[in-house]
Order: C-alpha cells, then sequence, then structure tokens
C-alpha cells in the first residue's frame, strides 16, 4: 500500500502546469483583482451617489404628500412570479422538500403550520393522485404554499410503497439496457392569499400560460385563494387536472 | 543559467504552489492535462475576480470540482450508475510498461472520475475520508466506498495487464 502511494505520489508530483501557463494565470489573477478593487471603489461612489437620490427623492415625496405615501402594490406578485419560482426551485437537481408524505392530510396539517390556508380545496381530478411532499417558497416576500403529486403513477407503485412515501426516483430502462434513475414526474398545486397577488383571475376565469420550457400553468380564484397548477405537461393534460370541484 | 530573481521568487511564492496543486487537483478529475490546464486557470481568475485572491485550497478544490461538473452538463456528459451489482469492463489495456508512471496513469485513466478525486486526496493529498466527505458533499461512507472501489479496479486492470 505504502509502494502504491509512493507511486502515485510521485505520478500526481511530476506534473505541473507549464511554467509560462501558470505565469501568466497568476498574472491575470492579479489583474482581475486589481479591476475588482477599482470596480468596488467606483461602485462606493455609484452607491452613495444613488442613495443620495433617493433620499432627495424621498424628502421630496413625503412633503408633496403631507407625510403620507400612497400604499402602493409592488409587493404584491403575478401568477407568472409564483409560476417562475416554482420552475427555478424544481429545477435544482438536488431540491429537498421539507415534508415528504403520502398523505395529503399531514401535508395539509403542515402547511397550516406554516401559515398556508386553512380552506385549501384540491380539484377533484388531482385529489386521487398520490402525494409527495409540501413546500412553502418565497416569493419577493409573498409566501406561496406548494403540495406536490406525483402525475403518472401505476397502482403497482402503489401498492409497493405500503403506505410509505413513494420515492421520487424510479428505475428505468435506457435504450441500450442500462438501468438508470430518473425522477418520476409531478404536478404541484401552489396555493396563496388572493391578497398578495396583483393580477388574480376574476372569479370563475380559468388562465393557461404560456408555456415556459416544458412546463405548463393554469390559476384559478377560489374564494380568496388563487390556485395555481404547474407541471412538466401537456396543457389540456393539466386543464383535465385543474378541473373545478 | 541565471534565473530571474523575479522568476525564482514567483516560482517559490505560496500562490504559485497553489496553483500547481490545483492544476493537479484538476489532473485528477479530468485525466486530461490541457483540460486540466484550462480547469486550474478559469478557477483562479474565478476566485481573484470574486475574492480578489485565491488563498485557501478548499475554495480552489471546491471551484474547480463545481467547474467540471458545469463542463460535464454543458458536454451532457452524464454518468449514470449503473445499478447491477457487477464493476462496468474495464478498457482493454494497450500494451504497458509494467511498473513505470505510465503504467499507472494508463491505469488511472481506466477510473471514473470520482473514484480518482477520491484517490487523489486521500492518497496524494493526505485527507482523510471524512475531510474529503466534506469537501465534495458526500457521505464518508460513499468516499470510502469510492476508494475501495478504485483500489479494486486498479488491482484488476494491473493483473490483466501482466
Amino acid at each position: 500500500m505504502a509502494d502504491f502511494e509512493q507511486q502515485l505520489r510521485k505520478h500526481y508530483g511530476g506534473e505541473k502546469l507549464p511554467e509560462d501557463r501558470a505565469r501568466a494565470v497568476l498574472a491575470a489573477g492579479r489583474a482581475a483583482a486589481a479591476a475588482r478593487a477599482r470596480g468596488r471603489r467606483t461602485r462606493w461612489w455609484l452607491s452613495a451617489a444613488a442613495a443620495a437620490i433617493v433620499a432627495v427623492g424621498i424628502v421630496g415625496g413625503v412633503a408633496k404628500f403631507g407625510g403620507k405615501i400612497p400604499a402602493g402594490d409592488s409587493r404584491r406578485i403575478a401568477a407568472q412570479d409564483a409560476a417562475a419560482a416554482v420552475v427555478s426551485y424544481f429545477s435544482l437537481p438536488d431540491y429537498q422538500l421539507p415534508l415528504v408524505s403520502a398523505d395529503r392530510a399531514v401535508l395539509e396539517k403542515w402547511l397550516r403550520e406554516h401559515g398556508g390556508p386553512a380552506n385549501l380545496a384540491v380539484p377533484a381530478a388531482m385529489a386521487g393522485l398520490p402525494t409527495f411532499g409540501c413546500q412553502v417558497l418565497d416569493v419577493r416576500g409573498q409566501k406561496i404554499f406548494l403540495i406536490c403529486f406525483f402525475l403518472d403513477t401505476t397502482p403497482a407503485d402503489l401498492a409497493a410503497s405500503g403506505g410509505m412515501p413513494i420515492k421520487k426516483e424510479m428505475v428505468v430502462t435506457a435504450p441500450d439496457g442500462t438501468m438508470m434513475k430518473k425522477n418520476r414526474p409531478l404536478v404541484h398545486l401552489v396555493v396563496a392569499s388572493r391578497a398578495a397577488f396583483r393580477d388574480a383571475p376574476k372569479a370563475g376565469e380559468r388562465v393557461r400560460f404560456a408555456a415556459a420550457g416544458e412546463w405548463n400553468f393554469e390559476t384559478w380564484v377560489q374564494a380568496d385563494l388563487v390556485y395555481l397548477v404547474a407541471a412538466v405537461a401537456p396543457g389540456e393534460r393539466l386543464a383535465k387536472l385543474a378541473r373545478p370541484l | 543559467m541565471d534565473r530571474d530573481p523575479e522568476n525564482v521568487s514567483a516560482a517559490e511564492s505560496p500562490e504559485w504552489e497553489l496553483l500547481q496543486s490545483g492544476y493537479r487537483y484538476a489532473l485528477s478529475l479530468t485525466h486530461h492535462r490541457a483540460d486540466a490546464e484550462d480547469l486550474a486557470q478559469q478557477a483562479w481568475l474565478n476566485l481573484c475576480r470574486r475574492y480578489g485572491a485565491a488563498t485557501s485550497p478548499a475554495a480552489l478544490y471546491t471551484t474547480i470540482r463545481n467547474l467540471f461538473i458545469d463542463r460535464c452538463r454543458r458536454a451532457r456528459v452524464v454518468a449514470f450508475d449503473p445499478l447491477d451489482a457487477a464493476p462496468p469492463d474495464l478498457a482493454a489495456p494497450a500494451p504497458l510498461a509494467p511498473g513505470t508512471l505510465d503504467d499507472l496513469g494508463q491505469l488511472l485513466g481506466g477510473l471514473r472520475p470520482g473514484e480518482r478525486e477520491a484517490m487523489y486526496l486521500h492518497h496524494v493529498a493526505g485527507h482523510t475520508a471524512e475531510e474529503i466527505g466534506v469537501l465534495t458533499c458526500q457521505p464518508r461512507g460513499t468516499v470510502l466506498s469510492l476508494l475501495h472501489r478504485a483500489l479494486g479496479k486498479l488491482r484488476v486492470a494491473a493483473a490483466s495487464a501482466r
């Protein structure tokens, strides 16, 4: 073993970045560091100038409106913002849901404990799907609440799980016969307070977004909640899943 | 031959040593000199642009590793772990000169990047499995498994080359 380690050390020890290249890299690094330092000084002055302009604007605004700043809806989000947050979160290769459970009641309880709505109504077509987990996302200061369902799950998968949460990954066979792991497709039901949205659909109206990549979304309003269904699935399939109660 | 004093000091400076160790680490990942040079250069410049200097081996190794993963993804080189227990067949080795460094280099070429990386960090850089786990965001058991599997593959490859 010691002999092997010695050989390995000798092998890698003999490898060196060519001297010219190493000098060029170090010089380029020093130049990049110097440019960064110059940029930081410039940014400091720009930040100071911007802060001064903002301060003047605030003082002017306060003077004009007599201290009453009009309540704007700048913090309210659009349904597209919520959709983008869902896509961005589930595009992470190693996302981890805080709670994974095959029991929807457990997920709904967890969401309620984390500020979720008490009157959440899952569409009938989705109520039959097995659940995967839930999450609360922060979209520009507004909380949105998600329940994730497995989109294509066979009765055999359910039986095999024996009441335990079904695994996110499944084993598939590639055309060349190689066994590999692949994520099961999910469909996400997003719920948030209507007050958090600036352009929620009108009651009874259902809005389907333009697909982002392979993602499709459908949103509607029910009671005081905005619902959004998101999945990597055809729009027609999503419409069937999101059918009203 | 007299050397330029500035060059001599550069070659002995800590940053020179750090850059060289980064290159060797990149080589353990890529097993390709030109790719390793590019990785080490890009990682070094990224650190200098972001933090003003590259001073920590851990930061340099992590940057190199992330760049390597990015490149693999961009090139759509996705490695799937076969689920069957049988180890993958190694490429038939070309005629080797047993016991030479070229021999070892060729054997290392038959390993997967993660296995070579674990071998380098453990046997050359002297890190424990626990430390490698922290550096590469893997459980200690996975690191030990990688080391064990890499040694096994090297043994098989060396035996078949004889």
